[in-house]
């Protein structure tokens, strides 16, 4: 069975109930071209490699790793925002199951209005040219939904619902701090009651003491509106907060998926080791006991990823013959503890 | 703009916001262009002058002026050939005893036609060409951008004297196209939006990565939507600022066409020929001649070139302007 | 009391702008010792790297001026240094690593080249031995086939090894102080790790002085000695990083490590959160500047500035008017004493 057809198998070929969205074989690869006139393609960015997971209804999955290691594409992927090499985005909507990757025209217009993202940076994703109101009120005119008097109203309830006054809807983005301005993004997500939201970054581009409330308000809205989300991040200690289950990605691949004590208290993969064991803990007590797992070297470039296990270049626990030549698939350890290693091992390491 | 027209209905005034002045009424970005505009000292002195400029040449055949073209003759019947500036001739007259006054109020008017008409034509055609290319990535924008290096590639001068002399040859074409300025500014226009175009794509390529187009795409907005709301109203500053270089480069080629006696047909004047002749009247101790049309040319074309520069630091819309 | 390596008193940077005066430093002092690693912490425009520009003498005029202050390191006020002294002092004696390695190296220059120049600058060597110091720098850095690699431009080397080639030509004339300005925040986090484990190796080696700016309180708390916590433009509090993060007694600092999500934390829970934004540092509010976001304050605090004052006897420095009677590590952090953020109208809204 290849790398990840045993976790699709596991899952069934139907969505259960609970499921909200289901990634299958998703593969995004970004061509590399040379020449001017004629352009021929010289290679390919492997992004997303064949990678399978599923999101179930009302639960935060948070997606995390390093720079380059295919997170925030899958998200795109997920959303159409870019095109899928191969693989499909099953997605739940109004009682019927649709797929996402293949999805065109009224269908797609459709699916958007039930999924939408909030993004990074808070000063790139607001048009610098439009009011709060209109930023806001955009995915209502986009779709048609309600007279201007509505959307007015509309407006100033999603303001009050993130915390900000409706009297800021005159007002242009720069006018706003980092943190007002993610409120604002959120608000604009909210706008057509969406059930699923892509969660990209929404904290790192901030300060600590304003990570809190925007975290604390993405919170108190998935309680009250009973959503679901997918939430992307670099720092494993804000998704160990915010989530419920989390999947480890590197270079592409997921190395390990897995419910968040479980990840977090018995990592499996020799990836999760040492990327938990590199967050810093704001406790010099505890930093003082601690041993680092060091890497080797660098991530190696996503053009030419290395045979076999993509980790095994810096894996402290690699074999020779077995980790350079085979593809680790992803494995049920334990129940929902999905690892793709050779030789897993659990370890605490903080 | 705002599209809702949303305003903040008449409630309870909320005291507290007032005092923070957070309770504020919408300002247009028209508001907040023209409020920026308006702290650019050097662009408000430049934008005085040429609409002075623009409202002179208009009212021209009403103002008390000599023809242009009419030769000067005092109450003896003698020409009034190169006469120094003295009451009622402000300017001096030419070799041909015309006024220098009207011939650069006049000779104004060709620049200007020239200028706006040549500068219209490359903010349509760049921007069009430019935005098509840098939405549409692949075939048409490789097309599109070979089709703009070719014509960068043309040699402006050449190419303009060429057509220049070929184009009153053709019988078909209109009588204004042949003689007069709009000939040369259109032919300036066809060559000169290539630049631009290179710009609007360049800018339409980072645009359409930001993630403000993103989250719009997301919603579900049609490329329409995204290309008129999103991209072209931030992609402005640069079209703009381009486009009032190209009226100021357009005003000093034609002036180089005239000179060279390749542009607009005399006797209609224009500041270029006048330079053109001027200059062989000064070596004779004639300067007003040459001084004039000259410092009308320059003063004109840095003052779009200011006003260009005040509109760069106006359409930036990170430009805080402080609420009162 | 040895004699302080570095003695900063009552400095003030201001900076002008369009909109008015930017205090971005406004009457700091502090002292740092031999050897010692001192943690600044704080938010952005909490004036933490104008604070180290300032050392260096980096601030530009006419925008940028440090209006009134002392900065005597090694007994010598180098506010009164004369240029060329300050070029000698810099790189030499106080080395700076910046937070892009990209931008602070030149990329048309190889990393030999700009090396063997910092260098043959600040000692006196030929170009042989500048080359088999810079070797011996690349190398105690961890940099393989470092004889190689010294032919290399900027480009070839990956952001982790940039940042060790920076820190390679911060150590390579040895010096008593090194300030590193925010040195692994574009770093991913297994690259952070290495970094900082040499960071710390090197300078515990050498008895190098460090001060390390960040905003990461994570990192500072694996190593710092001592840390100073800054709030727009002003030291609020410091002490030993053991103080600081098992006692915090001013409401800042408690409330920002209050905020804080940690790795360690199994616990589901509402976050701790500070209410509002950091002030215009054009607009200073009146009294305590923490005032607008403190749930704590009183009518002082509306007045008053508070000044940097002992607290017990451990060195401890605390400027908060209520220092002495609240005793925060007693609190218990939960959902219900948040204050309510949302409908604060007072949120600053900063351009």
């Amino acid at each position: 069975m290849t790398d990840t057809a045993r976790y699709a198998a596991a899952q069934g070929t139907e969505l259960p109930e609970n499921v909200i969205l289901r990634v299958n074989h998703l593969v995004k690869e970004f061509p590399i071209t040379r020449g001017v006139f004629f352009k021929k393609q010289i290679g390919s960015v492997k992004a997303v490699s064949d990678i399978s997971f599923e999101i179930r209804r009302g639960e935060t999955l948070g997606l995390v790793g390093e720079s380059g290691c295919g997170k925030s594409t899958t998200a795109r992927c997920v959303l159409r925002l870019l095109e899928p090499t191969s693989g499909e985005v099953l997605f739940r909507t109004n009682g019927e199951v649709v797929d996402i990757a293949g999805a065109e025209g009224d269908t797609l217009r459709r699916i958007r209005r039930e999924m939408q993202i909030v993004f990074q940076d808070p000063y790139a994703s607001l048009n610098p040219r439009m009011t709060v109101a209109s930023i806001v009120a955009e995915p209502l005119v986009v779709h048609g939904i309600g007279t201007k008097q509505e959307r007015t109203d509309r407006v100033k309830e999603l303001l009050s619902v993130v915390g900000l006054s409706p009297e800021h809807a005159n007002r242009y983005p720069h006018e706003f701090s980092g943190g007002q301005r993610q409120r604002i993004g959120v608000a604009r997500a909210l706008a057509l009651n969406p059930s699923f939201m892509v969660l990209d970054e929404p904290v790192s581009a901030l300060d600590v003491s304003i990570q809190a409330q925007v975290l604390n308000l993405l919170e108190d809205l998935q309680e009250e509106f009973g959503l679901t989300y997918l939430f992307i991040a670099h720092d494993l200690s804000v998704v160990r907060h915010i989530s419920d289950r989390v999947a480890v990605m590197y270079l592409g691949k997921i190395a390990e998926l897995a419910d968040r004590d479980a990840l977090y208290e018995r990592p499996m993969h020799p990836y999760s080791h040492a990327l938990l064991s590199a967050v810093p803990i704001p406790d010099p007590d505890v930093e003082a006991r601690r041993k680092r797992i060091l890497l080797e070297g660098d991530i190696p470039s996503p053009a030419n990823p290395p045979q076999g296990c993509r980790f095994h270049t810096r894996c402290p626990k690699k074999q020779e013959g077995v980790c350079d030549v085979e593809v680790p698939e992803l494995r049920e350890l334990e129940p929902d503890h999905w690892v793709a290693c050779h030789f897993p091992e659990v370890k605490k390491v903080f | 703009m705002s599209e809702m027209g949303y305003q903040v209905e008449a409630e309870e005034p909320d005291l507290a916001l007032e005092a923070e002045g957070l309770a504020v009424e919408p300002i247009t970005q028209w508001d907040l262009f023209s409020a920026r505009l308006r702290r650019h000292r050097l662009a408000m002195v430049a934008a005085g002058i040429l609409a002075g400029l623009v409202m002179l040449v208009v009212a021209a055949p009403w103002l008390p002026l000599h023809d242009p073209t009419e030769r000067l003759v005092d109450e003896a019947g003698r020409s009034l050939v190169n006469i120094a500036p003295r009451q009622g001739l402000w300017l001096g007259t030419d070799d041909l005893g015309r006024d220098v006054l009207s011939r650069v109020i006049y000779g104004g008017r060709a620049s200007l036609i020239v200028g706006v008409t040549a500068g219209i034509l490359v903010a349509l055609l760049g921007t069009l060409i430019g935005s098509l290319a840098g939405y549409y990535p692949g075939l048409p924008d490789q097309a599109l951008m070979r089709f703009t290096d070719l014509v960068l590639g043309l040699p402006l001068l050449p190419v303009a004297i060429v057509v220049g002399r070929i184009l009153p040859e053709i019988p078909f074409l209109p009588e204004w196209l042949k003689q007069g300025p709009f000939g040369i500014a259109l032919l300036l226009g066809f060559l000169s939006w290539g630049s631009l175009a290179r710009i609007v794509r360049a800018e339409f390529l980072s645009l359409r990565e930001k993630e403000f187009v993103e989250a719009a795409r997301a919603a579900g907005a049609s490329d329409r939507r995204i290309v008129f709301r999103h991209i072209l109203p931030n992609a402005m500053s640069p079209i703009i600022v381009t486009t009032t270089l190209v009226v100021g480069s357009a005003i000093i080629i034609e002036a180089a066409l005239s000179f060279l006696g390749f542009g607009v047909r005399p006797p209609t004047p224009t500041w270029g020929a006048m330079v053109a002749q001027g200059g062989r009247l000064a070596v004779r101790g004639f300067w007003w001649s040459l001084v004039f049309p000259g410092i009308a040319l320059v003063v004109t074309v840095l003052s779009i070139n200011f006003l260009g520069d005040g509109l760069r630091d106006a359409l930036d819309p990170t430009q805080t302007i402080e609420r009162k | 009391m040895p004699e302080p390596l570095l003695r900063v008193e009552d400095l003030r940077t201001y900076f002008a702008t369009e909109e008015g005066v930017v205090r971005a430093v406004d009457g700091i002092s502090f002292e740092m010792y031999p050897g010692e690693r001192r943690g600044v912490v704080g938010e952005s425009g909490s004036g933490k790297s104008v604070t180290a520009m300032s050392i260096m003498r980096l601030i530009e005029p006419p925008a940028g001026n440090i209006v009134t202050g002392q900065i005597v390191f090694q007994g010598t006020n180098l506010l009164e240094l004369p240029e060329d002294e300050m070029q000698r002092i810099r790189g030499g004696k106080i080395a700076m690593i910046f937070q892009d390695p990209m931008t602070a190296l030149n990329p048309v220059y190889t990393i030999g080249d700009q090396l063997m120049e910092t260098i043959m600058l600040h000692q006196k060597v030929g170009r042989a031995e500048a080359r088999e110091i810079a070797i011996k720098a690349l190398e105690d850095v961890q940099i393989p086939n470092a004889e190689q690699r010294l032919g290399d431009y900027p480009h070839q080397f990956s952001g982790g090894m940039r940042q060790r080639v920076m820190i390679a030509m911060g150590l390579s004339c040895n010096p008593d102080l090194l300030i590193a300005d925010e040195p692994t925040t574009a770093l991913d986090v297994t690259t952070q790790a290495q970094i900082m484990d040499l960071m710390l190796n090197l300078a515990e080696e050498r008895g190098t002085a460090v001060m390390l700016i960040t905003h990461d309180l994570g990192v500072v708390a694996g190593f710092c000695d001592t840390v100073q916590v800054m709030y727009a433009g002003g030291i609020v509090e410091s002490g030993t990083a053991d103080d600081i993060f098992h006692n915090p007694q001013h409401p800042y600092t408690w409330g920002l490590l209050a905020s804080m999500t940690r790795l360690d934390d199994a616990r589901k829970h509402r976050l701790h959160s500070i209410p509002g934004a950091p002030p215009s540092l054009i607009r200073l509010p009146e009294g305590c500047r923490f005032r607008p976001r403190c749930e704590f304050a009183v009518d002082v605090c509306r007045q008053i500035l508070p000044v940097l004052s002992p607290v017990g006897d451990d060195g401890r420095l605390v400027a908060c008017h209520r220092a002495e009677e609240l005793d925060l590590k007693t609190l218990e952090v939960d959902a219900a004493s948040s204050p309510q953020v949302d409908a604060d109208p007072a949120e600053g809204v900063s351009a």
